[in-house]
């Protein structure tokens, strides 16, 4: 996919453990694992908001594009 | 085999209607009909919630469970599909009775209702090439045909496992 989540840079940035931002956002590690890896089929706003607010970034900070030929 | 299932369905339905009304009278085949049957039912009943049954309700020569099988294709590691399913079994109708974390095997049973007497579900995560797949083996508890029940349980699970992507 040409989406890249960047969700693990973040969270190094961040210092901050998948298991941490889980607990705090309240969505479970196997769904921010996939999310992690962009294999998820769509994201909601409000996890967006949720993340956005744990890691006090920007939506673009956690979704980038990249243009596949 | 389908068409063996068929033939013995068929001989067994013309044989009941045979039996009851030529031996209205005869005592010992109500009563061969009324503990035969519930005792295959009541066995049944109590071997369900074990997957070490699963060969017996999925073996081919059961011919008094309807069998159905299909898989879903998961571009995740074994073990992130298995947590995955997990999950996604947990937030559904479906109700886990027993979990094999060695083999990734899950049996869940759909909800009883006044058109049938709920289905076993046997769920295997297994590797693959490019990721993993979910084989799903679906039994009924006693009964020959499904009416439908066994694919409209896999449309279901396919169904709340992909809705389940969305985060």
């Amino acid at each position: 996919m040409s989406i890249i989540v960047n969700l693990d840079i973040m969270l190094a940035k961040r210092k901050m453990k998948l298991k941490e931002l889980s607990e705090e956002i309240g969505i479970t590690t196997v769904n921010l694992s996939i999310l992690k890896q962009g294999k998820v089929k769509a994201i909601r706003f409000s996890t967006l908001n949720a993340i956005c607010q744990a890691l006090d970034c920007q939506p673009g900070d956690l979704l980038e594009y990249k243009k596949v030929d | 085999m389908k068409n063996l299932k068929d033939l013995m369905a068929t001989i067994l339905f013309i044989g009941s209607i045979f039996l009851v009304i030529n031996f209205q009278n005869n005592t010992y085949v109500y009563w061969g009909v009324g503990i035969v049957i519930p005792s295959f039912l009541l066995l049944n009943w109590s071997i369900r919630k074990s997957l070490n049954y699963k060969s017996y309700f999925l073996s081919k020569y059961n011919l008094f469970t309807a069998k159905y099988s299909n898989t879903i294709q998961v571009d995740l590691s074994v073990n992130t599909a298995f947590e995955k399913l997990k999950e996604v079994l947990d937030e559904s109708s479906f109700k886990v009775v027993d979990i094999n974390y060695d083999d990734y095997e899950i049996l869940v049973i759909s909800k009883m209702s006044v058109w049938s007497l709920s289905e076993n579900l046997y769920l295997s995560v297994q590797s693959t090439s490019n990721g993993s797949k979910i084989l799903v083996e679906i039994s009924t508890l006693f009964s020959v045909y499904s009416w439908g029940k066994n694919e409209e349980n896999f449309k279901n699970l396919f169904k709340k496992f992909e809705e389940s992507f969305i985060i």
